[in-house]
């Protein structure tokens, strides 16, 4: 193949800026990194509550983004395929979390499922609390994460059109058959690329889960959420924060890089 | 499982080139009664007002022809229920798909998905799975036991010469034989009705006619009924046994092939037979033009004069009164006119033709306007205007129809026909 470097098509001062804007973004991870040696690197991240906060950020992450994929791209189907007017009407509610600060986020489900609010309390009476556990975890990171999946999916399936659909509808496909094997492969790198902004930010999510779910070690102390205890926590050194801050950097790097091999394939 | 299509229905004409026997394994059941396709396309979108009757009998392919944004896509779309509209109908083998037959009581049929009515639909864009190989593409709309699928997708494949590139990714391929992949996946769906929407516009001369010969092929094989939507003749005359013009929604005219082409009565339908299409009418064995100029015809009774397809409700004597002059292209010829002095020496060996003859008429004018058309260039003339005469390209260059150029235009007299402004 070839690979040509025309001249003449990318301004002169656009290398630059680059280099500059990524010094921008490298800068302060390489000062987080300088910032401790390797013994208390290892230290703190084998210690029994880094590895704690590990599995469970792993775990909440990786479910809220599973549970984003089932109850998302239904939601960018209607959006992308529902008339455009009702569409361009729905379209801002799910934009929401992605411009409002999470912890406006938190506030707004603690007020929705806490005991006293209107689906709380009818959840108490049944003998269910969902503050401060595990599972408002999950649910804090799909609220500020979802609509990451839902944006890349809606495009994607706008941009391909529904041709491919209406030909598998004439060949005797039902609608359930026709998403299945014909629009999800479609949309398939979208998706994928979707899932992965919906992981790293559900692993980075912070605001919303400490209003709504708390910050019990164990239960709710996620990665982020164990290196603001560190940082802050009384008696704790902040080298261990620093530690865990990089652990979290080198996972989110891990995924990205496996994630971009995959669809490489 | 499909019922499959019956093969006894008599009286169906087929083009050539297209075998004689049907190599399939399927038992043939009788067809059913009536047209396979009864429907009333009604539909206002944007600017296009929609009244469409199209009835496809068993066996039959009807081409649907007309300028752009005449509504021949929406009839396809509202026929595979890709489209639903609360007026007109559509009966399929006898069922209501959507609304409600003039022939019928109760309420309108709210339109069926288009999954459950049995139409094979074939585009420009062949919308081939990607993510699927060949054979899976082919067997994406086969039924039945495992055993069956196999063989009915070997059959295709088979047939659509695909066996070699039955094991590729389908985005792996080449336009031509995606549009093959996209065919043989319809095909094997085993479908009532095919719609056809433009499927070999996007390929190139020698691709499309692999694809229209095997398309010609499978049709008359199965006894396939098909509604096909084309902007080139050698589509309808390969395909097509009736053709349908449709203008802003309506239907401009419709008939057999050779009526609705030999005998053009839209401006589309004559640029798509390339002939010269004049409004005028007949005086004492003359045309005149509604323009003034004159053209003399042949004796009456002369068999070349304007042969009537024998299925044509026009009279075999001539008409007289309102009629359509028809001038096939290749009748029409364009020469420097004798003695011209503004013509170039490189112009043409050609000598001027001699003057008007029992079977030839000339003029001697000049150039008004050039047209572009699908097989090469028109020269509108001063002195009978709605007649374009096809001229060569390199005149064009050598400044031949400059303004000032004397051209002789010349009409081969029996090759015009003359026929009645108002169909019989």
């Amino acid at each position: 193949m070839v690979r040509a470097r025309v001249p003449g098509l990318v301004p002169v001062w656009v290398a630059p800026v680059a280099a500059v804007t990524l010094l921008c973004v490298a800068a302060p991870l390489l000062a987080l990194a300088g910032r401790t040696d390797a013994a208390t690197l290892v230290a703190a991240v084998t210690s029994p509550a880094a590895r704690q906060a590990l599995t469970l950020s792993l775990g909440t992450a990786l479910t809220a983004t599973a549970i984003s994929c089932l109850l998302g791209f239904p939601l960018a189907l209607a959006l992308a395929r529902w008339p455009t007017r009702l569409a361009a009407l729905l379209r801002p509610f799910v934009l929401l979390p992605l411009v409002l600060p999470p912890l406006v986020s938190g506030l707004a489900l603690l007020f929705l499922l806490g005991r006293r609010g209107p689906v709380g309390r009818w959840l108490a009476e049944a003998g269910i609390t969902l503050p401060f556990t595990t599972t408002a975890v999950v649910i804090a990171q799909v609220f500020v994460a979802m609509p990451f999946l839902v944006v890349s999916v809606e495009g994607a399936l706008r941009s391909k059109g529904d041709g491919h659909e209406a030909v598998a509808a004439t060949l005797g496909a039902r609608p359930t058959r026709i998403v299945a094997t014909v629009t999800v492969p479609l949309v398939a790198p979208a998706l994928r690329s979707g899932l992965l902004l919906c992981f790293a930010r559900a692993l980075g999510e912070f605001g919303a889960t400490a209003m709504f779910a708390g910050n019990a070690p164990g239960t709710t102390r996620t990665m982020p959420l164990a290196i603001y205890t560190a940082f802050n926590g009384a008696g704790v050194d902040k080298d261990a924060a620093v530690a865990l801050a990089l652990e979290l950097v080198v996972v989110a790097v891990l995924v990205m890089v496996a994630s971009a091999v995959r669809s490489k394939r | 499982m499909r019922d499959v299509r019956g093969r006894s229905v008599p009286g169906r004409r087929r083009g050539d080139g297209a075998p004689d026997s049907a190599p399939t394994t399927e038992t043939p059941h009788q067809a059913p009664a009536g047209p396979v396709l009864d429907a009333r396309l009604v539909a206002r979108r944007g600017a296009l007002d929609l009244d469409v009757p199209l009835r496809v009998a068993a066996g039959e392919v009807v081409a649907l022809v007309g300028p752009n944004a005449s509504g021949k896509s929406t009839v396809l779309q509202l026929v595979a229920g890709l489209l639903s509209s609360r007026d007109g109908w559509v009966v399929l083998r006898g069922t209501t798909h959507a609304g409600r037959p003039p022939d019928r009581a109760g309420r309108p049929v709210r339109p069926t998905a288009p999954y459950r009515r049995g139409i094979g639909y074939l585009g420009q864009d062949p919308h081939v799975f990607g993510h699927l190989s060949v054979r899976r593409n082919v067997a994406y709309g086969v039924t039945g036991p495992r055993a069956r699928r196999r063989a009915r997708t070997d059959a295709l494949l088979d047939e659509l010469d695909l066996v070699a590139l039955a094991d590729r990714r389908a985005d792996q391929l080449s336009g031509g034989e995606q549009a093959r992949v996209a065919l043989a996946r319809a095909l094997a769906a085993d479908p009532h009705l095919l719609l056809l929407d433009e499927p070999l516009a996007a390929l190139d001369v020698r691709a499309a006619a692999g694809i229209r010969t095997r398309l010609a092929a499978a049709l008359a094989q199965r006894r396939l009924p098909a509604v096909l939507v084309t902007h080139d003749v050698l589509d309808v005359a390969a395909l097509a046994e009736r053709v349908i013009v449709l203008d802003r929604g309506q239907v401009a005219d419709a008939g057999p092939v050779a009526g609705v082409l030999g005998q053009p009565r839209t401006p589309f339908a004559a640029a798509l037979a390339a002939v010269s299409l004049v409004a005028g009418s007949v005086v004492d064995d003359r045309f005149v033009a509604e323009s003034g100029w004159q053209l003399p015809l042949p004796p009456r009774n002369d068999p070349q004069a304007a042969p009537p397809p024998s299925d044509s409700p026009t009279a075999p004597d001539r008409p007289t009164g309102q009629v359509w002059l028809a001038v096939p292209s290749d009748a029409l010829s364009l020469r420097p006119a004798p003695g011209g002095a503004s013509l170039r020496a490189t112009a043409g060996p050609e000598a001027p033709w001699p003057d008007r003859t029992p079977d030839a008429w000339t003029w001697d004018t000049t150039v008004t306007g050039l047209q572009e058309t699908s097989d090469g260039l028109r020269a509108e003339v001063a002195a009978c205007p709605g007649l374009a005469a096809p001229v060569a390209r390199a005149w064009v260059v050598d400044r031949i129809v400059a303004p000032d150029a004397r051209v002789r235009v010349r009409v081969d007299l029996d090759r015009v026909r003359v026929y009645a402004r108002t169909p019989g």
